[in-house]
């Protein structure tokens, strides 16, 4: 019984990041057609705006989690007003993109490098304390990160499926111009995805800063991770990816329990291949979604 | 300024590719005007330059006593010039409800939005049996019945059709075409583009042939139909 808790609640603890990261790149694969290379650094970023609110202007924990969301949606509606703004609807705009965003990632983390160096620090925005449930120790951050993300993704479905907001945003993703017909525009629409995401990238960065430390590097693997959700979910199916993440996450638990933590993303990427030959789509995803 | 629409030798296309040749048109207040011609002379085109999805390159677009030349497309929506696309383009995983709700995507009043909401399940009855429904589960006759729907959920001064009968049975059509009928003794405006002429004949004030980007013929249905020789040589003897 222990076991399974504790299986569990690491699971839970990292699906709440993988969802947090994977819903926004979702989202913005599905509404404006792009591989946001750049969805890592989002999250980066979102953890040393906490820490430097927190440990330079002494701000309390829940302003630290705001400066880290405002971070990231500011970062997000920057790539968007400087980069992707020019390049949307030019030819092979899938793949230039793509390159972008990866050097925007690459001058991002080198700023930081050079802003705060590459020594690893711990994150001052957290929640001290733990509980015991059975044997198993768990602390207040891990549950505070999984009612965070689940609160976050379940607004953010809310937003999309119940609002007019929401509404157009989905419109825009299934059909860019007739969406634009029924007086949608779609540049604003792109815009408030890329907030959007970025906000939900800058909590993720936070959370996985609480779990490990804050690093220039630090993005890259839950953006790979998030990629690799994405895929498995189908590209662009927001749902899909924030169930695929709690899913993959409890199994690569699960895995790193029995045969040890670095056999966990191998074997979660093993159960990728095989999905992908059974269902090329993705789990959730429809073919015609599948733009590459 | 007593014209609905006013084209004045408009110039448009894709890029390295112009497909309009100064087209020039006018429409009412009210009543069917007719765009026909073959398939790949700038029908579609033509509509897609006057809601705004295609530059325009040269000339003027006059809509209600506006120039809307350089207007964006949700400012053409927003005054009333809705263009219902070819093959209905719906968003195909929202229910026939939220498509419709897209139509009125402008319009913020919810009293006014049920009323029109309530008019469109009036011509259409069928779709509010399936209001709940996927889009991408309809029929072809019922996809097109929300695509027209879309249209009306906007408060549209002109709608401008883009074949409406394609790909329909003729019984569908006919029922499309009573809507439009319906539609028409409302007061509503239309601009309705077929390939296949033989309906509008009958159903429109006027008619405009057009043919390799020009407009090569205008006139009324009346005068369309007495003139033989315009028949067989464009529209192959209907």
């Amino acid at each position: 019984m222990d076991v399974f808790i504790q299986i569990l609640i690491t699971g839970a603890t990292l699906g709440a990041m993988y969802a947090l990261a994977s819903v926004g790149l979702s989202l913005i694969f599905g509404t404006l057609g792009m591989f946001n290379m750049a969805h890592g650094l989002f999250m980066t970023l979102g953890a040393y705006a906490a820490y430097s609110a927190a440990s330079a202007l002494h701000l309390p924990l829940v302003l630290g989690f705001v400066v880290a969301m405002a971070a990231g949606g500011l970062i997000g509606v920057l790539t968007h007003l400087l980069i992707v703004r020019f390049m949307l609807g030019t030819p092979d705009f899938g793949m230039n993109i793509m390159v972008a965003t990866a050097g925007l990632a690459i001058i991002l983390q080198d700023l930081i490098l050079k802003t705060y160096g590459g020594y690893p620090y711990p994150q001052p925005v957290r929640v001290d304390g733990f509980t015991q449930l059975g044997g198993v120790t768990i602390t207040f951050q891990a549950l505070v990160n999984v009612a965070v993300a689940l609160a976050l993704i379940l607004g953010t479905a809310w937003l999309l499926m119940k609002t007019r907001f929401g509404r157009a945003i989905r419109a825009t993703a299934m059909n860019r111009e007739a969406a634009m017909l029924m007086g949608v525009k779609a540049d604003t629409v792109f815009l408030q995805v890329m907030a959007l995401a970025g906000m939900l990238a800058g909590v993720a960065g936070l959370m996985i800063s609480t779990q490990a430390t804050l690093s220039p590097q630090m993005g890259a693997d839950p953006l790979l991770k998030a990629f690799v959700i994405c895929v498995v979910a189908g590209l662009g199916n927001v749902w899909g990816a924030g169930v695929c993440a709690f899913g993959l996450a409890l199994i690569e638990s699960a895995i790193g329990y029995y045969f040890g933590m670095r056999f966990g993303f191998p074997t979660m990427l093993m159960l990728v291949i095989v999905i992908l030959i059974l269902r090329p789509q993705g789990l959730f995803g429809r073919e015609k979604v599948v733009r590459l | 300024m007593s014209d609905l629409l006013t084209c004045e030798t408009i110039a448009s296309g894709y890029l390295n590719r112009p497909v309009l040749h100064g087209v020039s048109l006018t429409l009412p207040q009210s009543g069917v005007l007719a765009l026909i011609g073959p398939n790949g002379h700038g029908k579609t085109t033509l509509l897609r330059t006057l809601s705004g999805l295609l530059p325009l390159r040269q000339g003027r677009v006059t809509f209600n006593g506006a120039d809307i030349s350089r207007a964006s497309v949700h400012k053409r929506v927003a005054a009333g010039l809705i263009h219902v696309p070819q093959g209905d383009q719906l968003f195909t995983e929202m229910t026939v409800e939220d498509n419709l709700l897209m139509g009125a995507y402008l319009e913020t009043d919810s009293a006014v939005i049920a009323r029109r909401l309530d008019e469109v399940f009036q011509l259409f009855p069928k779709l509010k049996d399936r209001r709940h429904q996927t889009a991408s589960g309809l029929s072809g006759g019922e996809r097109r019945m929300v695509g027209i729907g879309r249209g009306l959920m906007a408060d549209a001064k002109l709608l401008m059709l883009d074949e409406p009968s394609l790909g329909l049975a003729p019984l569908v059509i006919e029922q499309i075409y009573a809507a439009l009928d319906q539609l028409r003794a409302r007061g509503k405006a239309f601009l309705i583009v077929e390939e296949n002429p033989s309906r509008l004949l009958h159903f429109a004030e006027r008619l405009c042939l057009m043919d390799a980007g020009r407009i090569v013929w205008q006139g009324s249905a009346a005068e369309a139909r007495a003139s033989g020789e315009l028949l067989s040589t464009y529209l192959g003897g209907h």
